[in-house]
């Protein structure tokens, strides 16, 4: 019985497999699995190349000193840290940094582990960079019938501004740290966002707010791909042409289909805020809600960050075409040339013991050129200070600090002061009974008439209206100077405007009858005092109060 | 000369001249200068013009212009006694050579041949000693050295005797400002200055910095630059 049924599964498959090489065009089946596998290895090689590092620091576990072992796991806690305080901020993380987190998150997981935290940085680091020399797989291609090598970078050092060294995730780093848990590449911006559509509808926020992180994130790799590419053409990977390829389908099909979603989940948490807003408007929401829409407005911003990216990424997308151009050039120049071989011609040099100074020229170009700068034979001729000594009568040289030199800024604020105690006193002249009021056109006619039209173009005399309304609140359309309070202290500087009408007083003739002044605007008002002087209008008013 | 045409040249003599000064020019700093070089390609070609009447060399790289200056230049290269004084505790030419030969060995430690970045993420200031000393000891067994030495005034041999005197501090000897750890970190403080790597002192690592790879990259690529500065070599051995 149990023949028959072998027998009759084999037959099965011997059927089926007949049909399965009619639709092949009658290649044999077994060669159609070995030209899928010459077709897919190295897709399949390349996908899991991002593993390599992780294995590699699990075979190399180092047993005998102490937290040391722990090395390999905690490679993704570094990893995590460096994508949400890093990468997520655009910025790079020092070493520093690195060490403070490991130390405390150290303290939180284990006890007595305080002095570890930064030697273990130091290892972890240096075992996800593999040493310096980053990781390299050598794997086979049989369509070339050579080994290839490929290259893993998942942490990069870079110098900041200041040149201190700073810690960044490659693309690479961060494809690993999501694998290790997440979905197939392609989908993922799309099922972020479904997840994040659902997550806001069913008014799970806090679900939302780690999907809305982990869609930048996506959104953020998917743009940093393009250098990564970049630096693969450079390097001569043969399949960087079809890399390139299928990036540019991948932005260009998914786009638009992103696009819509990214639209509908901002309309979903818009909905959500407005919700919100009107609940805490009418006074329905309690201090949990308040707190939710705390959180919403968070989501909000986040959203629109994950959004402006993938605008970015168009944008990036159409540029890519040049710099990929750029790096063909570039690979197209390495084609023709011979590169220059350091290694060989130290070796040279060292072996053939001839004279070492011929190893300044093989770096020399590396070095910052050398300026020199040589005197100038005409400064002899520049004025000299000659220090005049004579025995018996020493001459004090007046020191700097007690010569009274005047500054342009001193002859300006001499001339502003004196120009504004001048106008300020020919304002009181004209308002010099209590109650009598004067618009700012009579004032400049006056004035013009007076003291010709330079008086009123001056800049100073602007300055001297704009001063008179100083310090109003928004709204306000009045202004009492009064300075007559008997608190005045009057000094050169006339730091204010009360001073500067003290001191107008004290200018004028006789005693003034009025101790205040009061400016009215008129904002809907503008007159053109001269052709091209145009200003708000206003109205003076002297007043006098005990 | 037209009106134009000496607009593009003070554009181009305007980048030079801060360049020279050692600022820089990118995308952050002097950033209209910067555009004028990328947006404007007559000031790029006036500029890369005049800096090769001049024995310089201007390169581009991470939205920033580097200048250097080409293997020999009498006019912007430096002088074996400049760079005396420049490297601390540096005095004799022997002691200077040897500095050229960690400098050496640290290029050949990130770049065995000239590529656009380098294979080598850093480098451990103790695996440079390492390097640095073994590469000495294999000399040093080299039979006819001595025979070899007599013949010329400096050579190898010199800089396998300066690095034998320094104290070993790898091996508890310091000799304080003077050892050979102390030596070869002078060496990269020197390079630090020159803005060519990076010095992490906590971690002890050598980080390239992006005007060592765009200078590895773009001069040592290009092939005049190649054969002018083998030739330098080469004439330099002959005239022995």
């Amino acid at each position: 019985m149990q023949t028959n049924k072998v027998s009759s599964l084999d037959k099965d498959d011997i059927l089926a497999r007949e049909i399965i090489q009619e639709n092949l065009g009658g290649k044999d089946p077994d060669l159609a699995l070995a030209e899928d596998f010459l077709e897919e290895v190295d897709v399949r090689l390349e996908q899991i190349k991002v593993y390599y590092p992780i294995m590699e620091m699990l075979r190399k576990r180092k047993m005998e000193v102490e937290f040391m072992q722990f090395v390999p796991e905690l490679c993704f806690l570094l990893l995590a840290y460096l994508i949400y305080e890093g990468k997520l901020k655009h910025k790079g993380v020092s070493f520093q940094e690195l060490g403070t987190f490991i130390t405390k998150a150290l303290r939180y997981m284990m006890v007595n582990s305080d002095a570890a935290g930064r030697e273990l940085t130091a290892e972890i680091l240096d075992g996800l960079q593999n040493g310096g020399r980053n990781f390299v797989l050598t794997t086979y291609d049989f369509k070339t019938g050579d080994f290839r090598e490929k290259y893993i970078k998942l942490i990069e050092i870079k110098p900041s501004e200041d040149n201190v060294l700073e810690y960044f995730i490659t693309e690479q780093g961060v494809d690993f740290y999501l694998r290790t848990k997440e979905f197939p590449e392609e989908t993922k911006i799309t099922i972020n966002l479904l997840l994040f559509q659902k997550q806001m509808e069913k008014g799970a926020f806090g679900f939302a707010y780690e999907t809305v992180k982990r869609l930048n994130m996506e959104v953020q790799k998917k743009k940093d791909k393009k250098y990564s590419l970049l630096e693969a053409l450079m390097y001569g990977q043969l399949d960087s042409g079809e890399a390139y390829n299928r990036y540019h389908r991948s932005i260009v099909l998914q786009f638009e289909e992103e696009a819509e979603l990214f639209n509908t989940a901002m309309k979903n948490v818009n909905m959500a805020f407005r919700e919100y807003v009107d609940r805490i408007q009418n006074g329905l929401a309690d201090e949990k809600q308040i707190r939710t829409f705390t959180l919403i407005k968070i989501i909000e911003k986040e959203i629109g960050r994950a959004q402006t990216l993938h605008t970015e990424l168009l944008k990036e997308a159409v540029s890519f075409t040049k710099e990929y151009d750029h790096a063909l050039g570039v690979r197209r120049k390495a084609i023709f040339t011979e590169r220059f071989d350091f290694q060989n011609e130290f070796e040279k040099l060292v072996s053939q013991n001839e004279r070492p100074a011929a190893l300044k020229f093989l770096f020399e170009p590396l070095m910052n050129p050398y300026v020199r700068k040589q005197f100038n034979l005409l400064k002899a001729f520049e004025p000299q200070r000659v220090a005049q000594v004579k025995t018996g009568e020493m001459e004090e040289q007046p020191s700097e600090a007690v010569v009274d030199r005047i500054t342009v800024d001193k002859l300006t604020g001499r001339r502003v002061r004196g120009n504004f105690v001048f106008y300020a006193a020919r304002l009181l002249e004209l308002l010099s009974i209590p109650g009598r009021e004067m618009n700012l056109k009579t004032f400049a006619q006056v004035l013009v008439d007076s003291f010709s039209e330079d008086s009123v173009y001056n800049g100073d005399f602007i300055s001297f209206i704009l001063e008179l309304n100083r310090d109003k609140k928004i709204g306000e359309h009045v202004k009492t100077i009064n300075f007559a309070d008997g608190k005045l202290e009057l000094d050169e500087e006339l730091k204010t405007i009360e001073a500067v009408f003290v001191k107008a007083v004290l200018s004028l003739p006789g005693q003034s009858t009025i101790n205040q002044v009061v400016i009215q605007t008129f904002p809907e008002t503008e007159l053109e005092l001269l052709p091209g002087l145009k200003i708000t209008d206003m109205l003076f008013r002297g007043e006098s109060k005990p | 000369m037209n009106a134009g045409m000496i607009e593009i040249l003070d554009n181009a003599l305007d980048i030079l001249k801060v360049l020279l000064q050692g600022e820089e020019v990118s995308k952050n700093k002097n950033v209209l200068l910067y555009d004028k070089y990328r947006y404007n390609s007559a000031v790029e070609e006036m500029l890369v013009h005049i800096a090769n009447r001049l024995e310089l060399r201007i390169y581009t790289g991470s939205d920033k212009l580097f200048v250097c200056p080409e293997a020999g230049s009498r006019l912007f290269g430096w002088t074996n006694e400049e760079l005396r004084d420049r490297i601390s505790y540096v005095t004799t030419n022997s002691e200077l050579f040897t500095c050229y030969f960690i400098i050496m060995t640290l290029v050949t430690m990130f770049y065995r041949e000239a590529y656009p970045d380098t294979p080598v993420a850093y480098v451990k200031i103790n695996d440079l000693i390492e390097s640095v000393a073994r590469r000495l000891e294999n000399l040093l067994r080299i039979p006819e050295l001595e025979k070899v030495s007599q013949e010329n005034q400096f050579d190898f041999t010199e800089i396998c005797k300066v690095w034998q005197r320094l104290p070993d501090a790898r091996e508890g000897v310091s000799g304080g400002k003077n050892d050979k750890v102390a030596f070869v970190e002078n060496v990269c403080r020197f390079l630090y200055n020159e803005k060519l790597i990076a010095l992490d002192m906590i971690q002890r690592i050598i980080y390239p910095t992006e005007r060592f790879k765009v200078i590895i990259w773009n001069y040592y690529e290009d092939r005049d630059n190649r054969r002018d500065l083998l030739s330098f070599v080469r004439e330099l051995e002959v005239n022995v």
